[in-house]
């Protein structure tokens, strides 16, 4: 069990969005002692990951919620979850593919930079895309 | 009787970059000596062209592409692409 004060330190989540999640049921509630702190289970804390990578990648809290329901019971995800479920896998593969080729872009330019002797290509490249423009 | 094979050689550069140049005479000189109308010879910048680079796999410059495929990703030496060539031509992958 992690206290609050531990759980914002260690995933930089504020105690008020905390608190906010329990109340709008994003995570169940939360485990409190006599003083009533909070302390979170390792389930929980799960949620908690869930939740961040979720919002990074620019789902919605309701949209989360619906994706932690289908994550608690993917067999008995109603059918409007899976297919959002499913939506956002293909929206994460194309991200992941976009991100891959912009890797592929860096890496290149990096080493190009690296043995270059009269400037860095990265600099050329952005001065081409602006071109484009 | 000669196949119908053809050979389309690509040298991938970067521009201020002293190998490339040196691939780039290589590949030249490779090319004059076998004289062969079916080998082809572009040179392409990769900041110009990257995203055909990317597609291609190329981390560095030079490198060098046979028919669209990125076959030598440093430079060979030259009888390793002579050699290259003339099998592409026969018809070998």
């Amino acid at each position: 069990m992690m206290r609050i004060g531990k759980v914002v330190e260690t995933m930089d989540i504020s105690a008020d969005t905390l608190r906010y999640y329990e109340k709008i049921a994003l995570v169940p509630r939360v485990h409190r002692n006599n003083g009533g702190v909070r302390f979170y289970s390792d389930k929980d804390l799960s949620r908690l990951h869930f939740i961040k990578r979720a919002q990074k990648m620019g789902f919605s809290l309701k949209e989360i919620a619906d994706l932690l329901n289908f994550r608690e019971n993917p067999q008995k995800a109603k059918p409007r979850v899976r297919e959002l479920a499913h939506h956002k896998l293909t929206e994460i593969e194309g991200h992941l593919a976009e991100l891959s080729t912009l890797r592929d872009e860096l890496r290149l330019l990096t080493n190009l930079c690296g043995v270059n002797s009269d400037g860095c290509p990265i600099l050329e490249s952005f001065d081409y895309n602006e071109k484009d423009m | 009787m000669t196949s119908q094979h053809t050979v389309d050689v690509e040298v991938l550069t970067g521009s201020g970059c002293g190998y490339c140049q040196k691939a780039m005479a290589l590949v030249r000189e490779v090319i004059d000596e076998l004289g062969d109308n079916r080998v082809h010879y572009r040179e392409v910048n990769v900041v110009d062209e990257i995203d055909y680079a990317v597609q291609l796999g190329v981390l560095r410059a030079p490198a060098i592409a046979l028919n669209g495929e990125l076959v030598f990703p440093a430079p060979p030496s030259k009888a390793k692409l002579r050699q290259t060539i003339l099998k592409r031509l026969a018809g070998s992958p």
